[in-house]
């Protein structure tokens, strides 16, 4: 269950304040991580730099301020580095979202329309957020989020291999300019070892989306066959 | 961005085609900007009905609906969630990733527009409410088990058939004659307890479109 969900949006703003607004400890202050858990920033985003490829399945759980009910979807997400995401939906209804270097392409039953990214910085900015981190690239993501760390501190007892275990840290992105800071408030990450397992966007209109994610295969490497069926790679490498 | 809408808006008759247009604003929604000219949106609209209260359609809920908009030259889709609280009727043209495009509103003030497409929305919104009206709304206090019945109402002569206790057509002619044609709204996968039927497909024949609306997800509001 996401963060916001079940909460009304005061309390969710309150949180996402406090969230932003927690001071990330020095690596001194920290007691000891277990293995394959991050203490900080850095750690997170070396470990990340190294990650070839992602396969999670997610729920995604939209609260909007005009409706009672949030509107829900499920499906696959597919990483490759270094720059490649295939969000899967089935359901409620087949879709999806590829974005690679160059283009985000969207296909329903309708057909697909694509869009060059090159030609709109802008929008290759917002939509290469999660890809930025996945990709461990803090340098690109530092140009235009304010970028803040925090360690959720193990209990005592706590069983750290096991998923339904408390989240170790949240990574939350704050747009520093126009146009993502028209549009977003924030951007968190929040994660167990070193996988991405919440992905919470809040819209500075108050709507807010949550997205678990259940990671089936993190190291993932693909096949010639699905880098052209899931990214529409050639086998030759041109697109 | 510029994209290629596959008909021109501008040799269109506004008032007839809105739910067409809604298709492409939602298209440039999903790609960040479209071709759209406002130009008709001063022609004259034939008569084609009053809109109803919300609170006629009974409890509340929320429905989320895939939309297909097919005409003589083209076919466009796009999602949407109908929504239905107290006195108030939500139409919600979402985006890729679920993001509002469009927001129709009416309630006892009347009907209102929030557009987020970033460009204008050169329709008139009263023509897609009235089609969500002819589909959803009920025209008769009560169903029926078997057969045909009529009833003339709001300038319209409304004929439903009904079978085994579930709508199965529904036309409205205009009294006037003007415009000239059939609205012909069939309804099909009725799965009780569900509200709405998983497919309606509305041919207006007063204007030469039709519509296409899957229901993918429907709530009971409490």
């Amino acid at each position: 269950m996401g963060v916001y969900f079940g909460m009304n949006r005061r309390t969710a703003c309150l949180l996402a304040l406090a969230l932003v607004a927690a001071p990330e400890m020095s690596r001194a202050e920290l007691p000891e991580a277990p293995p394959g858990h991050p203490r900080t920033k850095d750690e997170l985003f070396e470990k990340l730099a190294t990650l070839t490829g992602l396969e999670a399945t997610f729920v995604e759980t939209k609260k909007m301020a005009l409706l009672k009910v949030p509107l829900r979807s499920e499906g696959t997400l597919y990483y490759m580095r270094p720059g490649y995401l295939l969000r899967q939906v089935t359901a409620p209804k087949p879709s999806s979202v590829l974005i690679t270097p160059e283009r985000l392409q969207m296909t329903d039953a309708q057909g697909s329309r694509t869009m060059d990214l090159r030609s709109r910085p802008d929008v290759k900015l917002f939509v290469e957020s999660f890809i930025k981190v996945l990709a461990g690239d803090h340098a690109a993501l530092a140009t235009a989020f304010d970028i803040s760390f925090t360690r959720h501190t193990p209990k005592l007892g706590d069983a750290t291999n096991d998923p339904t275990s408390p989240l170790d840290w949240t990574l939350t992105l704050t747009p520093k300019s126009s146009p993502l800071n028209h549009i977003i408030r924030r951007l968190a990450l929040s994660g167990k070892g070193y996988a991405v397992q919440r992905i919470e966007v809040l819209e500075t209109k108050g709507d807010s989306s949550t997205t678990e994610l259940r990671v089936k295969s993190i190291g993932r490497n693909f096949s010639p066959e699905e880098k052209q069926r899931l990214f529409g790679i050639a086998v030759d490498g041109a697109q | 961005m510029a994209i290629r809408l596959g008909f021109d808006l501008t040799t269109l008759r506004l008032e007839a085609n809105a739910w067409l247009v809604v298709a492409a604003t939602a298209l440039a929604v999903a790609c960040g900007g479209a071709r759209a000219s406002h130009a008709e949106s001063s022609q004259a609209a034939p008569d084609v009905g009053t809109l109803r209260s919300p609170t006629e359609l009974g409890g509340d809920f929320q429905w989320r609906q895939q939309v297909t908009a097919q005409w003589p030259s083209g076919t466009r889709g796009f999602d949407a969630v109908l929504s239905k609280e107290g006195n108030t009727l939500l139409l919600i043209g979402l985006g890729p990733m679920d993001t509002p495009g469009f927001i129709l509103r009416l309630n006892d003030e009347g009907l209102s527009v929030e557009n987020h497409t970033g460009k204008p929305i050169p329709f008139d919104p009263k023509f897609i409410l009235l089609d969500v009206q002819r589909a959803f709304y009920p025209w008769f206090d009560a169903p029926l088990a078997n057969g045909e019945r009529s009833t003339t109402t709001e300038g319209d002569v409304v004929t439903e058939t009904w079978s085994n206790g579930t709508l199965r057509r529904r036309t409205f002619v205009r009294v006037s004659g003007n415009p000239k044609g059939t609205l012909d709204v069939t309804y099909s996968g009725w799965s009780p307890p569900n509200r709405a039927p998983k497919r309606v497909v509305l041919r207006n024949g007063w204007f030469g479109y039709t519509l296409t609306i899957e229901t993918v997800e429907q709530t009971d509001v409490p």
